[in-house]
């Protein structure tokens, strides 16, 4: 199928079905029961896609890679764009810790481990550097939790209480250790040396992601100074968020973190970031849904690699985030009281994982990269499917509100 | 001041990733082109504005720039990629310019519109038949070439006019009036009788210039086919559009994106011209529903990023080598159709039920700029006459380049003598607002 | 002397939108900060905008926008301004706006051309 058409037919699905992605259940109601999840897509682009039915084929979905990439600028931008330094600065100092400590300590210990015993076996063939990359790639994304699953199934607002806003408060600030930890995957074991023939070492690199997220950022400001006009601003981010991925991906770079630093130099230089905000918002679901129906269909879920290394990372993840969150509690003094399953909620992982996953498979083309692939998207969708139950259990011996 | 230095830092960016070995897989390269082209078509697009120019010719230099030509940020590979963004865009053109033409602004002036493309056609198309037959010593061509089969084909390249140029400029000029409506209307009915011409002599040129070759009439059935078939696609189409406005609404500028690519891609399928389709679409859609104004609304909100792209591509895509190459012959031939198009229009004007001076005067302006029609037909041309086909197709893309640069400017500065134009004057545009109006953010809050 | 109300959705607009109230004439009006019932019961969670999110909580906030307008005409250009600005009320995202008929008025200064 011509790749434009598909594109558009996909884009269709997006907007049709993206209002009834994760609906706050309504008692009584149809939605109740009806509630998509994201896996919905994910078979869907499975079965359409080149592993299956071949109304996708391979070629297609390379022509669609820059839609992809187009996808992921935007995710960073949106991440980045929140991050304004006067609304940072409203929460305590003692969530972000336990935030960033949580995470930190998640993809140490699974990275770790991972690193360890890829030393020793790996589920497919492997060379050196792949195994590390794939190990890293799955300790990032270990770091990260879910928004939706906590803010899906919280008791409501106002009878939240400290600790369900941590709950809330946690899975918000994480991807920043995800990112960060895929920025280094992407500069310290960078696919380089074959593909873009310029030898740099991985810590110019990383000064390169910075600097061309910094550079990007200027330059979007730069242009944001000359648009009066509400279609001119759709241009220019448009133009910007292809452009800035783009540019990262020919450097074999990752969007999301190039994405990510520009929209923090944006957000924090410019007063007016609402309209840009609101603009990006406008597509998170339509482009969620079809990045969720292309990563199915570049799955290639015959490949049982996949499979067991999904299983060993569920089981890693679960261990790590406990040991993680211990670790976050223990060295910061929260002035609440932080229930002994409270972990259990950060357990969920949410769409920025699937993000992570097609980031990574843009680039990194290995057997030991698409069993990652396949590891993160049966992960996601495992745990995904467990939110409901494991965020109750985690506030279910929480204090009551006053 | 911030416009330079954006272009600056802009292209510091793309020569890095131009020029840094191994640039990529062509999908990243195609991204970060497309990318590239959109910012840097918008920002010298302003330049252009702030110097008088349309901003569309700021969008073609850009093109031009940056093109394989010349500052070589875009490569040939990238920009073949990209100019699958002809068909969205020339789609939504098409609906544009059938949304724009309104029928009780159209039927005092349809004498005037029928009389000035029968003159164009007629006196353009022969004049220019007789001038290439008498320069054709001027052409070198090799020897047994037949020069009648040329002379034709330089007779309706010189014809067709760019509908694409001609809505781009009366959009951003936001012009309404006779003179806009006369061209526009002009602009839109040549494209049909250009559609039937190239149909009806193209079996003629074949058999002046390959031998043995016989004449075959099945060609009517498929020129019935396929303008029929399209004014009733169009039809349809309008009703559908329609519908989908009434009953859901949402999101209407990209479900028209998202409707031009297919009805191109459908329309090719079938044999239908996705051009004619979409201006039947959107005439249906303008004078026999009530959404025309929802409708157009939503296609210009769509409309910038897919123009800008669209003539920075063809911008890139002029042949620099051809106009050097041939330019001589170019400007005469340039030269020569622009006195004939003149000529013609103050001709067919006098037809009218009221002659507009400013038509008489300036009309021809309207038409000068050529693009794509005219580069389609030419690669037509160089494909079925091994001849001369190639020689005439270069020459044709001179022509053509010199056009497309000076004409959207002869139009813009025609529109502005005929007081149609009302972009930044602050008079009331399509809906009855205030255009240019707009308050700085942040002014005065409490009342 | 009809009353207009008008309940803004998009509250970064709200500036644009006065301004544009001051060009057309519509030179006195009182804004009152509100709350929107339905959307408490939200659907919207967010995918990849968690911190935002944190911040407006699940209790979006609108604006209400009174305004004492003696002219008919008025209100007309009013509505056109915010659908120009918002998009079409037929939309979701524009807002709501209606007008009440006014028995007596006070205080109502002259409105400055």
């Amino acid at each position: 199928m011509n790749a434009l058409v598909a594109l558009i037919l996909i884009g269709a699905l997006g907007f049709a079905m993206g209002r009834f992605l994760f609906l706050r259940p309504r008692p009584g109601t149809l939605y109740e029961r009806f509630m998509l999840s994201g896996a919905e897509f994910l078979a869907i682009g499975a079965v359409i896609g080149p592993s299956g039915l071949q109304i996708l084929d391979r070629w297609t979905l390379t022509n669609l890679e820059p839609f992809l990439i187009l996808a992921l600028s935007w995710i960073g931008l949106l991440l980045g764009i929140q991050l304004r330094w006067r609304h940072l600065i409203r929460f305590p100092w003692p969530y972000f810790q336990v935030s960033l400590v949580q995470g930190a300590v998640t993809l140490g210990l699974c990275f770790g481990a991972l690193a360890l015993l890829f030393f020793f076996w790996t589920p497919v063939v492997a060379a050196a550097a792949d195994r590390w990359r794939a190990a890293l790639c799955l300790g990032a994304v270990a770091a990260l939790s879910s928004s939706t699953e906590a803010a899906l199934h919280e008791p409501r607002a106002a009878k939240g209480g400290h600790v369900a806003g941590l709950l809330r408060f946690v899975p918000a600030i994480d991807p920043l250790v995800t990112l960060l930890g895929l920025g280094l995957l992407f500069s310290f074991w960078h696919s380089g040396r074959q593909a873009v023939g310029v030898e740099f070492s991985g810590f110019q690199w990383l000064l390169a992601s910075v600097g061309g997220g910094l550079l990007l950022g200027s330059l979007f400001l730069l242009l944001l100074a000359s648009v009066h006009q509400s279609d001119e601003a759709v241009l220019a981010v448009l133009g910007m968020a292809i452009f800035s991925g783009g540019l990262a991906s020919v450097f074999h770079l990752s969007p999301l973190v190039v994405g990510l630093i520009q929209g923090i130099l944006i957000s924090n230089w410019r007063r007016q970031e609402d309209l840009l905000l609101n603009m990006l918002l406008k597509l998170e679901r339509p482009l969620y849904v079809a990045l969720l129906v292309l990563a199915g269909a570049a799955w290639r879920f015959d490949e049982p690699a996949g499979y067991l290394l999904a299983v060993l990372f569920i089981a890693l993840r679960v261990g790590a985030k406990f040991l993680g969150v211990r670790t976050a509690l223990a060295v910061t003094r929260l002035p609440f009281h932080v229930p002994g399953r409270w972990w259990l909620g950060l357990v969920p992982q949410g769409a920025m994982a699937i993000a992570v996953a097609v980031s990574y498979g843009l680039i990194y083309d290995d057997p030991l990269g698409r069993a990652t692939f396949s590891a993160i998207l049966l992960s996601t969708v495992v745990l995904t499917l467990l939110g409901r139950p494991l965020v109750h259990s985690a506030l279910s011996d929480q204090e009551p509100a006053p | 001041m911030t416009t330079f230095l954006a272009l600056l830092v802009l292209a510091g960016l793309m020569a890095a990733a131009r020029w840094i070995p191994a640039f990529g897989k062509l999908a990243f390269q195609t991204t970060v082109s497309l990318g590239f082209v959109l910012i840097f078509g918008f920002l010298v697009g302003r330049l252009a504005r702030r110097i008088r120019l349309p901003r569309i010719t700021g969008y073609i230099l850009a093109g031009v720039i940056c093109g394989p030509y010349l500052g070589r940020f875009l490569t040939g590979p990238v920009v073949r990629e990209l100019r699958l963004i002809d068909d969205l865009a020339l789609a939504l053109i098409a609906f544009t310019a059938g949304g724009e033409l309104r029928i009780r602004d159209l039927a005092p002036r349809w004498r005037s519109i029928v009389a000035v493309t029968g003159a164009q056609t007629g006196i353009v198309g022969a004049g220019m038949f007789v001038t290439v037959l008498l320069a054709s010593p001027l052409f070198h061509l090799p020897p047994g070439v037949s020069v009648a089969a040329m002379a034709i084909a330089f007779g309706i390249f010189a014809v067709a006019s760019s509908p694409a140029t001609a809505v781009a400029i009366i959009n951003e000029a936001r012009a309404r009036g006779t003179f806009t409506d006369t061209v526009l209307g002009v602009t839109v009915l040549k494209d049909v009788v250009v559609l039937v011409l190239v149909t009806l002599l193209l079996p003629v040129m074949r058999l002046l210039s390959l031998p043995g070759a016989t004449f075959d009439l099945g060609f009517v059935g498929d020129l019935a086919w396929e303008v029929g078939g399209s004014l009733a696609g169009g039809v349809v189409l309008g009703y559908l559009v329609t519908f989908y406005v009434n009953g859901v609404g949402a999101v209407l500028p990209l479900f028209i994106v998202g409707v031009s690519i297919l009805v191109t891609q459908v329309a090719r399928q079938f044999h239908l011209e996705p051009l004619l389709l979409c201006m039947v679409a959107g005439f249906v859609i303008e004078n026999a529903t009530r959404v025309g104004d929802r409708f157009i609304d939503a296609i210009e909100r769509s409309s910038l990023p897919v123009y800008v792209v669209f003539f920075a591509i063809s911008g890139a895509a002029i042949n620099l080598q051809a106009v050097r190459d041939a330019w001589y012959l170019a400007l005469i031939l340039v030269v020569v159709r622009l006195l004939l198009v003149s000529g013609a229009t103050a001709l067919g004007e006098r037809a009218a039920a009221r002659p507009n001076p400013m038509v008489r005067r300036w009309g021809g302006l309207g038409f000068v700029a050529q693009a794509g029609v005219t580069l389609g037909l030419a690669s037509i041309v160089a494909r079925k006459f091994p001849g001369w086909g190639e020689e005439a197709r270069v020459l044709a893309l001179a022509m053509v380049a010199i056009n497309q640069l000076v004409g959207p400017v002869a139009f813009r500065w025609a529109l502005s003598r005929s007081g149609e134009a009302t972009e930044g004057s602050g008079a009331p545009a399509r809906n009855g607002e205030s255009v240019g109006a707009r308050t700085p953010a942040g002014s005065r809050r409490s009342v | 002397m009809k009353l207009f109300v008008y309940v803004l959705n998009q509250q970064e607009k709200i500036d644009e939108v006065l301004s544009g109230f001051i060009e057309i004439g519509l030179t006195g009006a009182t804004i009152v900060d509100s709350v929107g019932m339905g959307r408490i019961l939200a659907k919207e969670v967010p995918i990849f905008a968690g911190f935002q999110s944190l911040l407006s909580g699940s209790r979006p906030y609108n604006k209400t926008i009174l305004s004492v307008v003696e002219d008919d005409e008025k209100i007309e250009r009013a509505l056109a301004l915010i659908e120009q600005i918002c998009g079409s009320f037929s939309e979701p995202g524009a807002g709501i706006a209606f007008t009440l008929p006014l028995d007596r008025v006070f205080g109502l200064k002259p409105e400055i051309e």
